[in-house]
């Protein structure tokens, strides 16, 4: 031990002792924070990795027991899928949503005249509505005061979506990018207008653009 | 089977770039300079690495889920991260983050707090678009995760800005890590792997060994760190060099230090550590790193770190044992050893 109460040897021994200390230490940690505040929750070994045959190797993976897992998970979408159309469904016949939900809405913005804004758009059709690839449409963007922005200020990009089936047999396509370049005098304001899809003549997505001064 | 250096680098580019293209698209107009606008893009675009979406996104397809399932929550996790930063710069007293000045010191603090707060709200929104994508139930299962998130992370801080501000300095390894499980590891490690299977896994994935295997993996992750704080260059590091010692943290450098020092050493270091940040000079901060050196601080933390970095890989076998192999979920094995042996 030196002057100052340091001792080497101790030290040495803590040194060597360190990974050990550490390990031990983060188990207990994680252990203690993952039983709070869950009774009943099963305590499992505080170091999975020791003492057990394999020694840290965890079972292979059994085919059958991904696949259950994987088609319980296919079978909770599904499940969800159609409690969530079940609801909307019963809102739309009875009138529940009116007033609760707020209408889905495309923004655009805000952007500034001359300036380019873009926005992911996602579409996800019923099962069976969508087969073929599908070419996209927007209107011109209107103002309250009939102040508009034409169509061709508008783009996608890709323009033509090609469906894919979900696994619950939704269609969904991938993402595509709309695109608005403000025109250089067109004035601030709130401008509305509407996509459009080939082969779904009931569905317009609103799309609102807000420029600024 | 691992992936080659090339694609799991293409990977990590590719989870990167989309969060990141996402990530633009909620960010205000730039405005002009010092506008608000500007302030919220301004670290959003500094280019992090991306490790929290990459890990949420990678886990969500290991899983047997879609990557746009997962992706408003990977940017709501992006946003949210990049609003930490911005207040825990202030709170620190940081200059440096990702090699630039930080928001604070490039403007104000109240404009910075400000900025942060816009920050946390788009990452919010973006969290919204779960309810159109993935219904409601998976919705708020989502919602509940980053409100555990955001719990664990404000009460680990608020322990460390109590320690700092009470001048705690009886402090054990064990006290360390259960500020840093708090504090960073579950919004860096255990909250995207949940989030990411919750979705891959449409709910059938037990969180638990995920959130084992996160935080050895956030633990070593966060020990490498406060190492590279005091080694690593500031041009690769992208943080101000020994900014640890100048703010005082009680890491576990300085934990076993205090515990480990001389009477007459641990009464200067007490002093430094009570010292406001302004008052501890370069000579102080010398001092301190010259006692960590002879006190075997930083080999003791080099092994006490070593011993967690290799649970972390055991318990990865045991978090994605119910994932078949694929690319996604060899990127995640891979990611251990990226994050681990990191020198930036």
């Amino acid at each position: 031990m030196t002057d100052n109460g340091y001792d080497p040897a101790a030290a040495m021994r803590a040194l060597a002792e360190a990974p050990r200390v550490g390990l031990e230490a983060a188990a207990a940690v994680i252990e203690r924070i993952l039983t709070l505040g869950r009774p009943g929750t099963a305590a499992l070994p505080a170091i999975p990795w020791d003492g057990g045959a394999g020694n840290g190797e965890a079972p292979p993976p059994a085919d059958r027991k991904v696949q259950l897992r994987r088609a319980r998970a296919d079978a909770e979408r599904v499940l969800d899928a159609y409690g969530d159309w079940a609801r909307q469904l019963l809102d739309g016949v009875f009138g529940l949503a009116e007033g609760s939900a707020e209408p889905e809405v495309l923004e655009l913005g805000p952007v500034r005249p001359g300036d380019t804004v873009e926005a992911d758009l996602w579409l996800h059709a019923p099962p069976g509505r969508l087969t073929a690839p599908a070419r996209l449409h927007i209107t011109a963007l209107t103002a309250h005061d009939g102040t508009t922005v034409p169509a061709d200020a508008m783009g996608f990009e890709p323009a033509v979506l090609v469906p894919t089936t979900t696994g619950n047999g939704g269609q969904t396509t991938p993402t595509t990018r709309v695109r608005l370049r403000a025109p250089d005098d067109v004035p601030a304001g709130s401008y509305h207008g509407h996509v459009l899809v080939d082969g779904l003549p009931e569905i317009a997505l609103a799309v609102r653009a807000q420029v600024v001064a | 089977m691992t992936l080659t250096e090339s694609s799991f680098e293409t990977m990590f580019a590719s989870y990167a770039a989309i969060t990141s293209e996402a990530v633009a698209t909620h960010l205000p107009s730039a405005g002009g300079a010092g506008s608000l606008g500007d302030m919220m893009r301004d670290y959003p675009r500094r280019g992090g690495k991306a490790i929290r979406p990459a890990l949420c996104l990678a886990t969500c397809e290991a899983f047997g889920g879609e990557l746009r399932d997962a992706l408003p929550s990977a940017v709501a996790m992006e946003l949210l991260h990049n609003a930490f930063l911005v207040h825990d710069d202030v709170e620190d007293g940081s200059l440096l983050r990702r090699g630039r000045p930080t928001l604070h010191a490039r403007w104000d603090v109240p404009s910075a707090i400000n900025a942060g707060d816009g920050l946390a709200l788009l990452g919010q929104k973006a969290l919204r678009a779960n309810r159109d994508h993935l219904g409601g139930r998976m919705a708020d299962l989502i919602a509940q995760e980053f409100e555990e998130m955001a719990r664990h992370t404000v009460e680990g801080q608020a322990v460390e800005l109590a320690w700092r501000r009470d001048g705690v300095f009886d402090l054990t390894p064990e006290d360390y890590l259960d500020l840093i499980l708090r504090k960073t590891c579950w919004y860096t490690t255990i909250h995207p792997l949940r989030v990411g299977a919750l979705i891959g896994g449409w709910g059938t994935v037990d969180p638990d060994p995920l959130a084992r295997f996160g935080f050895y993996l956030g633990a070593a992750f966060q020990i490498q760190d406060d190492m590279l704080n005091l080694t690593g260059e500031v041009e690769r590091y992208g943080k101000e060099r020994d900014g640890d010692l100048y703010e005082g943290k009680r890491t576990l450098l300085l934990i076993h230090l205090l515990a480990n020092a001389a009477p007459d050493e641990r009464r200067w270091l007490e002093a430094f550590l009570r010292a406001e940040r302004t008052d501890r000079t370069p000579d102080d901060v010398d001092k301190v790193r010259r006692l960590l050196d002879e006190y075997g601080s930083l080999e003791f933390t080099r092994r006490f770190g070593e011993g967690i970095a290799e649970a972390a890989t055991a318990a990865f076998q045991v978090a994605f044992a119910d994932a078949p192999d694929s690319p996604a979920r060899r990127f995640v094995a891979e990611l251990i050893p990226y994050m681990l042996e990191r020198s930036e």
